[in-house]
């Protein structure tokens, strides 16, 4: 709530006072008339009582012309409710990309965990999930209905948590008997990058992509394959790997996809990580679509020139009374 | 220096033709009532004389009546007795100055007094102050003292005439002839004490100055009260018919009250709110004096 010409209405009220003050009744004259014991009236009951009444009529009036005054001020200083959109946020979409596969299993409610922290901080974007183990599943597809999208986060971790006997169990359901092998990585991302939609719109699109890169099986796409078609279809990839002292070739590889799609790497764990990846994320994204924000107005008018036409019309009949 | 008197005698040769002022000198030497029983001469008689100094033989000899004229064994003495406080720099029920008005009609009996050869004084001032001048019988000596009513003009002392009548009695014993010009301040027991105690030594005479009627002011007319020059009276507030009404009611039971009073110790009473009427107020003011209760 802001007043956007509170200039003016200074102006105005400099003004006003001024006038008042320059027009104000000039004190009695040299061509008054001088009476004795007036006394004799003024100690009259019925002059008392007409002399209270037209202290308060004047009152009144003075109150009312003040505060028609006042609206009308307020009124010219035209209040506002301010909004400042940022229509660039409804532009990203952000798919969080789950590996389910046997060797996160003991980081996955973690994670899952991880990325409520992070949907909280996000405001605007779009917001998918897709799990993968040896094939994908999309767990919800980009809505920015962030309620949905964290029930289905506490459901998940609460799955992982239990090992499947609480909540959603994913694992089951990526890892069906028809298709060999385990953690198909870069067939996973693949289904990540497939899974954005709206193609045809100029979006900014990144995935988090949560994974040790412990390949176990005969994947379609590699790795390289897989951050091929992300750079192709414009996706940055932001990898969220597991600490461990075992696993540095795979980490080197994720960093790598991450740098050629435009991404980070990430180590999960400390603290600061999640911090780090909104961050990260948002003012890449802002660099990316540089952000035009603009401003909307809401006038508030009613109150304050409601008050004033109400005010006027008081003035008038007050005005009458006192005349009459 | 004798023009307030010069213009008080005009008027009154202007307004009152011979006989009219002839009258008024019948008038005036017809107020005191004691005579010398040194006979003097006679003289024609002039309306306003007592009929009972006619002298019916000499007139049964004459065409004309005559009257005996006596000696005074003493001059008689005028007390002009003024309130020249601040309620007498403002105006008359008929708009005119209460001031002048006072003049006029002090300088008008003292013209009186001086042609009949009377000495005059003045005892005039305000509620905090009491000035009597010396007692002389000139011309000169009458402009001077209304010259001194004049001066008090723009003072700010509050007005008592009670404050005058208690120096008069502490301070005067000769007998006097007492000319009281007052305005509508309430005449309350004090003053109703003191004007007994005068009564019984001297001759009284009340002449009323009307104040101005505050529910009949124009409207233009921006009033103020002579004790609060810096306050206008509201003249909206004092014309609405209902203050109108109450202020009339309470404005008659006050000159009611003030004419009983006055009727009840035995004083000739008069009232005046313009020049013009002076004459007329005077000659009024005394026949009644020569009429009223012994």
């Amino acid at each position: 709530m802001v007043l956007m010409f509170w200039w003016l209405a200074l102006i105005l009220a400099v003004l006003a006072v001024a006038t008042v003050w320059f027009f104000r009744r000039p004190k009695a004259t040299a061509s008054s008339l001088p009476v004795a014991h007036s006394g004799r009236m003024t100690s009259l009951p019925s002059f008392r009582r007409a002399m209270r009444t037209r202290l308060l009529t004047t009152v009144a009036l003075l109150g009312v012309i003040v505060l028609t005054g006042l609206s009308s001020l307020a009124g010219i200083a035209r209040p506002a409710w301010i909004e400042t959109v940022n229509p660039e946020k409804k532009l990203r979409d952000v798919m969080l990309c789950l590996d389910v596969s046997g060797s996160m299993l003991g980081y996955d409610a973690d994670l899952l965990e991880a990325y409520q922290e992070l949907v909280d901080r996000f405001d605007g974007e779009r917001i998918g999930m897709t799990v993968f183990n040896a094939t994908a599943v999309s767990a919800f597809p980009l809505t920015d209905d962030y309620d949905m999208v964290e029930n289905f986060l506490a459901e998940a971790e609460d799955g992982f948590r239990t090992w499947g006997s609480e909540g959603t169990d994913y694992s089951w359901s990526t890892s069906p008997p028809n298709i060999g092998g385990s953690s198909l990585i870069g067939d996973g991302l693949v289904s990540c990058v497939d899974n954005f939609d709206r193609k045809d719109e100029k979006r900014s699109r990144s995935i988090v992509f949560a994974t040790d890169n412990m390949l176990a099986g005969d994947p379609l796409f590699d790795l390289n394959e897989a951050a091929d078609i992300a750079v192709d279809a414009d996706v940055r990839v932001y990898s969220l790997s597991p600490p461990s002292i075992l696993t540095t070739t795979q980490t080197k590889e994720l960093k790598s996809v991450s740098d050629r799609t435009g991404g980070k790497q990430f180590d999960m764990g400390s603290a600061s990580t999640i911090d780090r990846i909104v961050e990260e994320i948002q003012s890449q994204e802002a660099e990316n679509t540089p952000g035009r924000s603009y401003t909307i107005v809401h006038d508030m008018p009613a109150i304050p020139l409601g008050l004033a036409v109400f005010g006027l019309a008081g003035v008038f009949v007050l005005a009458w009374r006192t005349k009459s | 220096m004798t023009a307030l008197l010069n213009r008080i005698k005009a008027r009154m040769t202007i307004h009152a033709h011979r006989r009219t002022r002839r009258l008024l000198d019948g008038d005036y030497s017809s107020v005191f009532h004691g005579h010398s029983l040194d006979f003097d001469d006679l003289r024609d008689y002039i309306p306003g004389d007592e009929i009972r100094d006619i002298d019916w033989k000499a007139t049964a000899r004459h065409t004309e009546p005559l009257v005996k004229r006596y000696v005074a064994h003493r001059r008689h003495i005028l007390g002009l007795v003024v309130d020249t406080s601040r309620n007498f720099d403002a105006v008359t029920s008929a708009g005119a100055d209460k001031r002048h008005l006072a003049i006029l009609m002090a300088g008008m009996i003292g013209y009186l007094a001086v042609r009949h050869g009377d000495d005059v004084m003045l005892i005039h001032g305000s509620a905090e102050r009491t000035t009597a001048s010396p007692r002389k019988g000139s011309e000169a000596h009458l402009e001077h003292l209304l010259q001194q009513i004049l001066a008090e003009a723009g003072t700010d002392s509050p007005g008592s005439i009670n404050t005058q009548l208690q120096w008069i009695s502490s301070h005067i014993n000769h007998r006097m002839l007492l000319v009281v010009i007052s305005d509508q301040a309430p005449l309350g027991p004090d003053e109703e004490a003191t004007i007994r105690r005068l009564r019984a030594q001297h001759e009284v005479l009340w002449i009323t100055v009307t104040d101005a009627d505050l529910a009949g002011l124009p409207a233009a007319s921006a009033p103020f009260d002579v004790a609060r020059p810096d306050h206008g009276l509201p003249s909206a507030v004092m014309t609405k018919p209902l203050v109108r009404q109450e202020f009339a009611l309470a404005e008659a039971a006050r000159r009611q009250h003030r004419i009983d009073l006055l009727a009840k110790l035995g004083i000739a009473h008069t009232e005046i709110d313009h020049p013009k009427s002076a004459l007329g107020r005077l000659h009024t003011l005394l026949l009644r004096h020569r009429r009223g209760p012994r």
